[in-house]
């Protein structure tokens, strides 16, 4: 018999109520599967917007997620930081470089000299563009591609959060 | 008071501060690696500042980005909590040096307790027992042989940097010296970078028995009874209790006061634990101290009735006990269980995963201490303890009754826990006569396997 949209979005929440972890189902002409997901780190780059950082996280469900978006949510909430990172979304062909480490954001090398890159600047892979220093030991920061820069996204002299978005690069040869 | 702490750990202990902090009006910034993002401190903590990836090298004992969080977040004061940086006397000065209050004791007191060696000759000097066993560092395996002499096999070849049971090696007699000498040394040279030896005689099956200790930085030093810790798997604690069942009145009051005197030769103060190995005869001596809250300080304070981490806090902040040592009254009797995720199958190897379901047990004279929910991760990059139930009666037996209900009620889904053991245990002769030393579970944790494993086979019908 052939699945209707209906038949599948009835499958779907018999399986969500279950206590089966897998589910399978196939004809000729098509299968479907079903597998409950383990809870997800997700990466720290959410592109969510977040709530209130200091709310609880809502009701804690008994299952776990079918798809692990339920912990992508709570994530979320949690990896709002108190920081002044900017939180603009990836567009495509963007890579975003995240702390390395977590520390005192520095664009250039010394307080009266001019900043590693500005935005608009061309970089190439591995080249210095900026510093994260915590108690005095200072890192070096490199661009992960090479491109352009398109935002500064940490302001300097701010604390990055380890991961948090210090600068987006448009990817180029 | 602090307007802000940086708390700088995780699970049940994050979250025993973040709720002290509250009480206190003190606003708590959680610093969390990357992997406890979900976890329930993070959650409750008034702000969260990730300092770096889920291994703790690189987050929970990242000392510099600890105190560039602090500084930066503007917090005045850093918990260390338990383990970790707790009793690293360089991450205590860095603080001292950036000017942000490190609550625990100094790193100079840090650093005297820590050398045990040191610790041990300070107790001599003051006259608090301790083991049998040389005066100050040894030399060779040479003199080791010759002490050995003199106090009897079997002895202790103990590294004076080691700690967590590190670097000791025991020597059954005098051939076996000089291969505990070096092999001892050269794990602690390479574990703490001092393979300084000393020597102490070797106590067969002993009691673990330890004294909490709490003093504010005006010289004034309570102690607050004893703890029973003997119930131990190598070396790491399963349950505590207080007071130390069937010592005599003269035993207690006698451990209490060396230990009363082992915190002031040291010129002790903020939270402590003087830990003491009491032999076959009822004899105790002064091994170590503990500069640190410990994991089982909840047990004192159902005895007491006195707020450990809260006192903490204040004496961090200059201020003095709130109590005298004649106010401080030990009443009935207290249990604590550590839940852990592991595998008492397989050899308790850890269980990390998902927590599909937990429900803790409450009622009267019973406490939960844990960072759990249902759905919550259990990571495998850190130790599996995932809850405490400690519970207080007015009697040993009535307390023992309270935990065997509240281990009842207890229910973890999704991982394998040591619960079933624990609550095993709560019936075990030796647990309930209260007559148990450290060598209990090396002894009769198997016969306790078996039981439960006995326990779940299916009757045969006609049974």
């Amino acid at each position: 018999m052939d699945l209707t949209k209906q038949d599948i979005l009835d499958l779907m929440e018999s399986f969500d109520k279950s206590s089966m972890s897998k589910f399978h189902y196939s004809n000729e002409k098509e299968s479907l599967d079903f597998e409950r997901g383990t809870v997800q780190l997700p990466p720290l780059f959410a592109d969510q917007t977040g709530s209130d950082p200091g709310a609880p996280a809502a009701g804690a469900s008994a299952s776990a997620p079918v798809n692990g978006k339920v912990a992508s949510e709570k994530a979320a909430q949690g990896t709002e930081a108190e920081n002044d990172a900017g939180r603009e979304p990836e567009a495509a062909g963007q890579v975003q470089l995240k702390a390395p480490l977590a520390g005192v954001f520095y664009r250039s090398s010394k307080p009266d000299e001019p900043p590693y890159v500005k935005e608009g600047q061309k970089v190439k892979k591995g080249d210095t563009v900026g510093l994260i220093e915590a108690m005095k030991m200072m890192n070096e920061i490199s661009a992960p591609c090479s491109g352009t820069v398109t935002k500064v996204c940490a302001g300097n002299g701010s604390f990055v959060q380890y991961g948090a978005p210090v600068m987006n690069i448009k990817e180029e040869a | 008071m602090f307007k802000k702490i940086l708390i700088a750990n995780r699970g049940e202990i994050a979250m025993r501060i973040i709720r002290c902090c509250r009480e206190m009006g003190i606003r708590s910034v959680l610093a969390c690696s990357q992997e406890d993002l979900n976890a329930m401190p993070a959650q409750f903590a008034n702000e969260i500042v990730c300092i770096g990836p889920a291994p703790a090298g690189q987050s929970y004992l990242n000392q510099n980005a600890l105190v560039q969080a602090a500084r930066s977040y503007g917090c005045e004061a850093i918990h260390p909590g338990y383990g970790f940086l707790s009793e690293n006397a360089e991450f205590a000065r860095l603080c001292e040096e950036a000017g942000v209050k490190f609550i625990g004791p100094s790193s100079r007191l840090i650093s005297l307790m820590g050398d045990k060696q040191s610790a041990r000759a300070l107790m001599q000097k003051k006259g608090v027992p301790v083991v049998p066993g040389s005066d100050g560092i040894l030399e060779s395996a040479a003199q080791a042989r010759k002490i050995a002499r003199k106090i009897g096999y079997p002895v202790l070849l103990k590294a004076s940097a080691g700690g967590g049971g590190r670097g000791m090696r025991i020597a059954r007699n005098e051939a076996e010296v000089e291969k505990a000498f070096s092999e001892a040394s050269a794990e602690a040279k390479a574990a703490f970078g001092d393979g300084s030896m000393y020597l102490e005689k070797l106590i067969h099956d002993p009691r673990h028995i330890e004294v909490q200790i709490i003093g504010d930085e005006y010289g004034h030093i309570v102690q607050l009874g004893e703890r029973d810790c003997s119930m131990q798997r190598r070396n790491q604690k399963l349950l505590e209790e207080a007071p130390a069942p069937g010592l005599t009145r003269s035993q207690r009051g006698a451990i209490q006061a060396a230990a009363l005197k082992a915190a002031k030769a040291a010129g002790y103060y903020s939270a402590g634990t003087v830990e003491f190995v009491m032999d076959q005869n009822g004899k105790f001596y002064f091994i170590e101290m503990n500069t640190r809250m410990q994991v089982e300080h909840c047990v004192t304070e159902m005895t007491t009735g006195i707020d450990l981490m809260q006192e903490q806090i204040q004496v961090a902040d200059g201020r003095a006990l709130s109590f005298k040592q004649s106010d401080v009254k030990v009443n009935g009797h207290a249990i604590e269980c550590r839940i852990n995720a592991e595998d008492p199958e397989r050899a308790f190897a850890p269980c990390p995963g998902n927590v599909d379901f937990i429900h803790m047990p409450g009622g009267m004279g019973v406490r939960c201490e844990s960072a759990m929910y249902s759905g919550a991760f259990v990571s495998p990059y850190y130790d599996s303890l995932i809850a405490k139930v400690i519970v207080h009666a007015p009697t040993r037996l009535r307390a023992l009754r309270k935990m065997r209900a509240a281990l009842e009620e207890t229910t973890v889904d999704g991982i394998k826990t040591n619960l079933n053991f624990l609550y095993l245990m709560m019936f075990s002769p030796g647990f309930v006569t209260g007559r148990y030393d450290t060598s209990y579970l090396a002894k009769y944790s198997e016969a306790v396997l078996k039981w439960d494993r006995d326990s779940r086979k299916k009757v045969k019908r006609g049974d």
